[in-house]
């Protein structure tokens, strides 16, 4: 502790708390409350998969019963999943699993957990400020679940929700004004949880750690706080201007052909404002994953992370492109050429850093001691599949391929792959590596193994056939793609897309069972599993209340491993000091 | 021994996956020309020619994966570089993806953890190991990036955006709506908003070997014009005029699509696209243009929709209230 020059590092230690309430509901831990978004996270997933479950149904078996709970849930046809309930369950899909599935687990969980833990903190900076970000996120829950149920049926307008069709000529349900209302509060929580992130990783890094001596996963999780912080209120701006617009008569997004009051609006200016937003999110989703999947490599590949230190200002550089880049996804809008080729040059730039780091990747495992356990596997699929939806995305950001495919299937397989798949493995290979520091019981290997391949080959299969089907020319969001003559011979491959979507489905189940068993039965952990040396394991498994009973010391980077100074193993604790090996203390 | 165990541990893996999509086989089964069928009988349009360019469903049993799965064959004059910029683009990326999954591959066989071999200590930051990374890196940009970009400067300036002007244009107006496809043709004198304009529902007719020049703008929602054949797309904005333009080489019907969720229908939002003989079409825009004028009713403000041509050097997009007439 001769070091201590941090301030903000109190050596008092909260007392832990002791009633039900103050220690599992409104609780200050971050410990908790990552829990608690990670028991939400998954609750939300199952359902969003569920419902992707019934769009493949409807694609592939058009006017065909769903089997077994079809005739429950639709009485009125017998089970046939009627067109209009078809718009509503993309619609919810894509809001739950980016705004309640993933955001939760990858960013409200693993960043709740990871952050203090690895930068050595007791806890978060604002406490407060993390209880109320996961509530906030509760009663956005809430909000978004009763949505599905009121009269005239859930939001139906598309996760980007486009005015007009947005508008309440169009839509005239209640449904889509508390799906603004859930996202709205989504976006609060993000945004609570984003200002302490920010701050927790400037002011509470233990002493002797530099910005470059933090895990990427923190590196991940931060810039993703900071894309979260400039341009969530972007997202908020545009969905209170549709708010107002359906309930008190404005025409912000409402051309003067088809407003009542005659006033002149813009609809293509919510494109802007969402997709200012919207492009940024798609890296607030994966960089967290991104950070994972680097230090995860090194970790099991026994080796010190290649070019750690270009991996992370590739990170940063790839944050600053995401906020120029939004035009790409308007380019059929007619925007004005020069803006077009502008917004082609910008996005096609950020093949330069994606393809630093992930040479990096490779770097990291090139001549490595690579252990191929559970939470690797997720990790070498999540660089597979985000190698095939990253080099994809050339197609979709140059103007001249974009003419072509845009809102084809090839955009639904190019986005699935980043977004969805690629940062749902990364968040799964960070569920399965901190599983035993969050619960203090290990998952089960050999499940986790059959879960991992029963979701990744049919991810991979059936993203990649939509790429197929796009170039084939099957646009997005409809119903019965047989109604044109140019899509029937596709009905085979949608068939075979959804059969390989039903065993992934299944799959999921694999890892409920096992996570579910492992937390009251699993095998003891103890409090280095891995054998890594990162400060989260310097700590039992569980983690004390207050996480470290003295702030640790940084001598040495994340990812020292095979240094061959040391002799009796090959991986160096962040906080100890090896003579010769670790650095002098500043 | 390891290696052999990690093949055989994915391949026992992956066969569990494909047997567990085998085991739903029935589902699989009915083949397409069941559904197919059955659905094709569902059309309504009135076809002379008694044939819609489906593909897939003349096709042989012979005919081969890319065949089948092609685009819908191109009919333009000018959108092939559009084309070949995807199969290049769809091949250089292929052969980067193989290269970085195979080294991934191989470096999971040949670097497992084993007893005898231990990591090689490095952090990377050695210039032949920084060369490496930047010659790489380097690779994909020039060959991938500096082409697309490259392309893109090109083919807006030379086609997609750069609208035919002369008098062998032909000049439609074009107004979808929730959920059908308004065209509006000039008619025999030329001029929009004349008693001889034509209008169509859901049928777009045009001559072959004439560039064809549409106006859009939506009535309602935003809906995407979309004919899989021309290999551009353009939205149908309220309020705003989209400009798009293509030709077609061969007689024939084809489909047009809306791209663009717009509501419940939204996936049957189709109209039908008549590529006709020029001859053909001049009598039919003759006839049409007769009737037009014999039928006028300048009460029905319903039918006589409508702006002003917007200048065919005008932006892409162009607001209406300065086109208001």
């Amino acid at each position: 502790m001769s070091h201590h020059d941090s301030h903000d590092h109190d050596d008092h230690i909260h007392p832990e708390p002791t009633t039900f309430i103050s220690k599992y509901i409104i609780s200050y831990d971050h410990k908790v409350i990552a829990k608690q978004f990670l028991f939400f996270g998954i609750l939300w997933a199952f359902l969003g998969a569920f419902m992707s479950m019934l769009i493949r149904w409807a694609v592939a078996y058009p006017g065909v019963a769903f089997p077994v709970v079809g005739k429950l849930l639709y009485p009125h046809t017998e089970g046939v999943i009627p067109p209009d309930n078809y718009t509503m369950l993309f619609t919810m899909h894509g809001t739950i699993m980016i705004f309640f599935a993933i955001t939760p687990i990858l960013i409200g969980c693993l960043g709740n957990l990871l952050i203090p833990l690895m930068i050595g903190a007791r806890d978060m900076i604002f406490p407060w400020l993390n209880m109320a970000s996961f509530w906030v996120m509760a009663a956005s829950g809430i909000v978004m679940f009763y949505s599905l149920f009121v009269p005239g049926g859930a939001s139906a307008a598309g996760w980007t929700s486009y005015p007009t069709l947005a508008n309440s000529q169009w839509l005239p349900g209640s449904g889509h004004d508390l799906w603004l209302i859930a996202v709205f509060l989504a976006g609060t929580s993000s945004l609570l949880g984003a200002i302490n992130y920010i701050t927790t990783v400037i002011r509470l890094r233990a002493p002797g750690m530099g910005f470059f001596d933090m895990p990427l996963s923190i590196w991940g999780l931060w810039l993703t706080a900071i894309l979260n912080a400039l341009f969530i209120p972007v997202l908020a701006a545009g969905l209170i201007l549709l708010y107002i617009d359906r309930n008190f008569g404005t025409t912000f997004f409402m051309a003067a052909s088809i407003s009542q009051a005659g006033t002149q609006g813009d609809p293509i200016l919510y494109q802007h404002l969402f997709w200012i937003f919207g492009h940024p999110e798609v890296y607030i989703i994966i960089l967290p994953a991104w950070g994972i999947v680097s230090d995860l490599l090194s970790f099991f590949a026994r080796k010190p992370a290649f070019g750690a230190k270009a991996t992370a200002w590739s990170m940063v550089a790839i944050s600053v492109l995401s906020m120029v880049v939004y035009g790409h996804h308007m380019f059929t809008t007619g925007l004005s050429p020069l803006l077009t080729t502008a917004f082609t040059m910008l996005t096609l730039v950020i093949s330069i850093p994606s393809g630093i780091f992930f040479l990096n990747w490779l770097g990291t495992l090139w001549r490595g001691s690579i252990v191929l356990n559970t939470p690797m596997w997720f990790t070498l699929g999540t660089v597979f599949t985000f190698g095939l939806g990253g080099l994809t995305g050339l197609h979709l950001g140059a103007v001249s391929t974009n003419m072509l495919l845009h809102n084809t299937y090839f955009v639904v397989g190019h986005f699935h792959l980043t977004m969805a798949v690629a940062s749902l493995l990364g968040s799964f290979a960070g569920v399965y590596f901190w599983f035993p520091k969050m619960f203090g019981r290990m998952l089960n290997e050999r499940l986790g193994k059959i879960h991992f391949w029963m979701t990744f080959i049919p991810s991979v299969v059936i993203f990649c056939s939509m790429f197929i089907l796009g170039y084939a020319g099957m646009h997005r969001r409809i119903y019965n793609p047989y109604e044109y003559n140019f899509l029937q011979h596709l009905m085979g491959l949608n068939r075979f897309i959804s059969i390989f979507a039903f065993t992934a489905f299944a799959g999921q189940f694999v890892f409920l069972y096992n996570f579910v068993w492992s937390m009251f039965s699993g095998v003891k952990s103890p409090a280095n599993p891995w054998k890594v040396g990162t400060l989260e394991w310097t700590v039992p498994s569980p983690p004390p209340h207050h996480n470290f009973d003295t702030i640790p010391v940084v001598y040495n980077g994340p990812h020292e491993f095979s240094n061959p100074k040391v002799k009796d193993r090959d991986w160096i604790s962040q906080s100890e000091f090896i003579e010769g090996v670790s650095r002098q203390p500043v | 021994m390891i290696a052999f165990r990690i093949t055989h541990r994915f391949f026992r893996l992956a066969t569990g996956v494909f047997f567990c999509a085998a085991l739903s086989g029935p589902l699989f089964a009915e083949d397409i020309t069941n559904g197919g069928e059955a659905l094709l009988h569902q059309q309504n349009f009135e076809n002379p020619s008694g044939q819609i360019h489906a593909y897939g469903k003349d096709k042989s049993p012979q005919t081969s994966f890319s065949e089948k799965y092609a685009s819908p064959e191109n009919f333009t004059t000018f959108s092939k570089p559009l084309e070949d910029l995807f199969v290049y683009t769809s091949w250089t990326t292929f052969i980067f993806f193989v290269i970085m999954a195979g080294a991934l591959g191989v470096f999971m066989v040949i670097y497992r953890q084993r007893p005898g071999h231990t990591a090689y200590y490095t952090h990377g930051t050695s210039s032949a190991n920084k060369g490496v990374r930047t010659t790489l890196d380097l690779a994909v940009f020039i060959s991938l990036d500096i082409v697309l970009m490259l392309a893109s400067w090109r083919d807006p300036r030379n086609f997609i955006w750069n609208y035919p002007d002369g008098p062998e244009v032909v000049k439609i107006m074009v107004m979808p709506q929730q959920w059908a496809w308004n065209f509006k043709y000039p008619g025999i004198d030329g001029k929009f908003g004349t008693e001889d304009d034509i209008d169509t529902i859901n049928e777009l007719r045009v001559p072959k070997g004439r560039p064809i020049s549409l106006q859009i703008k939506s009535k309602d929602v935003i809906h995407g014009f979309f004919i899989p054949q021309v290999r551009m797309q353009i939205d149908a904005i309220p309020g705003v005029i989209t400009k798009f333009w293509f030709d077609a080489t061969k007689t024939g019907n084809y489909e047009i699509a809306c791209y663009h969720h717009c509501g419940t229908a939204h996936y049957k939002m189709k109209a039908f696209l008549k590529v006709l003989e020029p001859n053909d079409y001049e009598s039919w825009i003759q006839e049409n243009s007769d009737w037009a004028r014999a039928k006028f009713d300048p009460e029905d403000k319903f039918i006589q929709w409508g702006w002003r041509w917007a200048p065919d050097n005008a932006p892409a997009k162009t607001a209406v209230n300065n086109l208001r007439r």
